[in-house]
């Protein structure tokens, strides 16, 4: 497992260099792997793909990330993270994607995406699923400041196939948030109790957002206009 | 080294020097968030002609991937832009900078301190010079604007941008180079 590199925005180019990788389609997959087909067809039968039903096995969970790498504004406290409320549908089904929260030692948020299951929140690689470490995975930041109308993080994963999983949190009068990549449909989604919010897409694109306020004012966030490009705005 | 053919290895290659090329083009650009275009151009191109790479060691490697930097560099300041060439290609974006990021890579790359050393040697400048300089530079004129707002011919405006650029250029060469994370 790589390291990751310092500068975020470095990292993410790393993990797009990987999804040139070209991980094989699904139907690259099935047509490689014709006993899948007898699955698949036995799930779309018993009706319990559409339920989203994946007979996962229990895979050894990613290695912490040696504490001394970490700032300790990047080192979550042991026992501090819970699964938070929002969740999102991959686009290719099976589990779906969530948070896990947690606060750092200096107090930060701290965030890491991946599936669901079980509870717990890890990647599903060959049909097993890997709890994602404590150290290491998670992006930290300061919780929303008074006036701040939302958070946001990317985080790309290139395995097995390319996602974007935009996630962070909305400010209590934040009514919905249209996250629009640059050529493909919009997903809005509306904060969830705990205030978070996620949504997932395909590939790697380049993402703007539209926070719809409740009071109908809203506010657009593009970072590929000429504006500042960090996705934390105070209204 | 050998093999920066398939892409998980050209992953690792990208992770062991990305670092220093963004350092690199930072402190010739002074900009982070160009700096980062520039970056991902470079490996972007790397990645698309890693098949012509004819070096064995790491050193060949990080000479080569510079020596693409240098040259990509050089055409954004011919061109006025950063080409988006070889990104386009591949299908790749580049992620935006957040404010630590941009925190960190002026940390890394001296920025501050460069900053006020590119003032100090840009204020003894000959006049002459300076003008010139600024308005390619700050004010992005063409040489035809420039020798019309300084009443002197399109060759002279040159010259005498070139020559401001050549003095100030020492400053702007990167004490990581070359370093690795």
């Amino acid at each position: 497992m790589n390291e990751p590199l310092e500068i975020q925005a470095l990292e993410q180019l790393a993990l797009r260099f990987r999804a040139l990788e070209a991980a094989p389609t699904w139907r690259q997959r099935l047509r490689s792997r014709p006993a899948l087909l007898g699955v698949v067809a036995a799930l779309v039968l018993t009706g319990t793909a559409g339920a989203g039903v994946v007979a996962l096995t229990e895979g050894p969970p990613f290695p912490d990330a040696p504490a001394g790498d970490l700032a300790p504004r990047d080192r979550p406290v042991p026992g501090s993270d819970s699964l938070a409320d929002a969740l999102a549908p991959d686009p290719a089904g099976g589990p779906a994607w969530g948070i896990r929260v947690s606060e750092s030692e200096t107090g930060q948020r701290c965030m890491a995406v991946g599936r669901v299951h079980d509870g717990r929140v890890g990647r599903i690689e060959n049909g097993e699923f890997r709890e994602l470490g404590r150290l290491g995975p998670s992006g930290c930041q300061p919780p929303l400041a008074p006036g701040q109308a939302f958070s946001g993080r990317v985080s790309f994963t290139g395995s097995p196939e390319p996602r974007s999983v935009a996630h962070g949190f909305a400010a209590a009068d934040v009514d919905r948030i249209e996250i629009r990549p640059r050529r493909a449909a919009p997903i809005t989604v509306e904060p969830s109790a705990d205030g978070t919010y996620i949504a997932v897409f395909e590939g790697l694109p380049t993402l703007a957002y539209t926070v719809h306020f409740d009071d109908g004012t809203t506010q657009v966030l593009d970072p590929t206009s000429k504006e500042p490009v960090d996705l934390r705005r105070r209204r | 080294v050998g093999a920066l053919t398939d892409a998980r290895s050209f992953e690792a290659f990208y992770r062991r020097h990305a670092q220093a090329v963004l350092v690199f083009l930072t402190r010739r650009t002074l900009d982070p968030e160009l700096a980062l275009d520039l970056t991902a151009e470079v490996f972007a191109t790397a990645y698309r002609q890693r098949a012509k790479f004819r070096g064995s060691t790491e050193r060949d490697a990080a000479a080569w991937v510079f020596k693409i930097a240098a040259n990509l560099h050089l055409r954004y300041l011919r061109r006025g832009h950063a080409e988006r060439r070889a990104l386009e290609r591949l299908g790749i974006e580049t992620p935006a900078l957040t404010e630590s990021d941009t925190a960190r890579i002026e940390e890394l790359a001296g920025l501050a301190e460069l900053r006020e050393q590119v003032a100090e040697r840009f204020a003894e400048l000959p006049a002459a010079q300076r003008d010139a300089v600024a308005l390619r530079v700050v004010d992005d004129l063409s040489y035809p604007e420039i020798a019309s707002r300084l009443g002197i011919t399109e060759d002279t405006a040159r010259a005498r941008v070139s020559r401001g650029l050549r003095m100030l250029r020492g400053l702007l060469r990167p004490s990581h180079e070359g370093s690795a994370r």
